[in-house]
């Protein structure tokens, strides 16, 4: 049946593709629905200077392309803009997926790979603005702000990776954090700091983007002061955590508070025949190397849980 | 490159998007953008899909500092559809659904 698959995998970027990767070469008849851009969050990376193998680094647009090709290689149909809509677990132990474009597909085994999107400031003027100097990518944006102030939001490893990659363009750095220090890895903290243009802003918070129709300024408030103060900006890169995109599967499988699914070691959730992997789910580490391996294991699980369960392939 | 999509620059906008009739779409990008370069495809198999109904570009602004400046381009990929030489629809970023949702953008205003 054309609409039948062994597996389907539902999002397109490293986890989902490694996943795609050895379902294939498995020779699972495999779909990984796609909805926006196969790599996913990776493609906004300028370099990927930590993935075990690659000694030079590489661009995220270039290892996501890679990927991709190494999944179709195998023969994984990788269907890009169109995403799911719903899962169903049926009666029989096969799962419906319901497509963006009205169709549907038949799946005996799901592995959810949604991964997740950054978090918004819930402030006024950054909705406004987004696209007119706020900015979730600095790689894509970065290069719009030469020789003028920015500032960078957030502590994590992205907030430092980004805001370094803004050195090269911006003429200062203001980079706002509610802690005093960054959480980052150690590496990259000192990158950063150690560069003239970056100035931290410790234990604040930023509670408006202003300017008429491009980012002028942000005003910050001191959380141990109390006080607030007007910076100027003309960007404001933020980069304060992620939301993981499970909504799709809420009612399906567990969750934790913040809404990442729950896995195993084998990345079972608890229903049969139904996989999470990757930024989705709830992991000790969100590194490219282990939400890779993360599909790897999930697309084995696959493999002996269709052997296990008898049902033949399409 | 592309066989629907021609290269606008600077020289050009004025007769290519300004004083043209008709939808015109430009999709502003770089090199060293990943989703930009992610999305080119879409914007290509966009352009085939409405041949002889709307003209679509694409400008380079690392090479065209000019028409991204004139119109506030401050974050790429951004997509901006004129009609009659004026902006009516915008598009920052990689939307769910590329091709969809670029097709609608043209589709308001044939």
């Amino acid at each position: 049946m054309a609409n039948q698959y062994d597996v389907v995998i539902i999002g397109g970027g490293p986890t989902g593709l490694a996943a795609a990767v050895y379902t294939g070469r498995s020779l699972l008849k495999t779909l990984v629905l796609e909805q926006s851009m196969p790599g996913g969050q990776i493609v906004l990376s300028a370099a990927i200077d930590n993935y075990p193998g690659f000694a030079d680094g590489i661009s995220g647009y270039d290892f996501a392309q890679s990927f991709l090709k190494h999944a179709q290689r195998f023969g994984a149909e990788v269907r890009i803009g169109t995403g799911a809509t719903s899962v169903v677990r049926n009666d029989d132990g096969t799962f419906t997926v319901g497509l963006s474009d009205g169709g549907e597909v038949i799946a005996r085994a799901v592995i959810l790979a949604m991964g997740r999107h950054p978090r918004k400031l819930d402030i006024p003027g950054y909705d406004r603005l987004f696209g007119s100097g706020v900015s979730v990518c600095a790689t894509c944006d970065g290069a719009f702000f030469r020789n003028v102030p920015v500032a960078v939001v957030g502590g994590g490893n992205s907030a430092v990776e980004e805001g370094f990659f803004l050195t090269r363009y911006a003429s200062e750095i203001r980079s706002i954090h509610r802690r005093d220090h960054f959480t980052a890895q150690k590496i990259l903290i000192e990158e950063y700091l150690g560069n003239p243009k970056v100035q931290p802003v410790w234990n604040s918070v930023v509670e408006e983007i202003y300017g008429e129709k491009e980012v002028e300024g942000i005003r910050v408030r001191n959380l141990q002061s109390g006080e607030s103060e007007d910076l100027e900006a003309k960007a404001v890169f933020v980069f304060i955590g992620w939301i993981p995109n499970s909504a799709l599967v809420k009612d399906l499988v567990r969750l934790d508070d913040q809404g990442r699914v729950l896995v195993n070691e084998l990345m079972e959730t608890g229903v049969p025949g139904l996989y999470g992997a990757g930024d989705l789910c709830v992991r000790p580490i969100y590194q490219l190397a282990n939400v890779v391996a993360d599909g790897v294991q999930a697309a084995v699980s696959v493999e002996k849980y269709l052997e296990s369960s008898g049902q033949s392939r399409h | 490159m592309s066989e629907y999509v021609a290269d606008l620059t600077d020289d050009k906008w004025e007769n290519e998007v300004l004083q043209a009739k008709g939808p015109v779409l430009v999709d502003f990008w770089a090199a060293w953008c990943g989703p930009c370069r992610n999305l080119a495809p879409t914007v290509d198999s966009v352009a085939e899909k409405y041949q002889g109904k709307a003209r679509v570009y694409k400008l380079n602004v690392d090479e065209n500092p000019l028409s991204p400046a004139k119109y506030g381009i401050r974050g790429i990929p951004t997509l901006i559809l004129f009609k009659d030489g004026q902006e009516v629809e915008r598009q920052v970023g990689v939307p769910q659904n590329p091709h969809q949702a670029i097709s609608s953008l043209i589709d308001q205003h044939l």
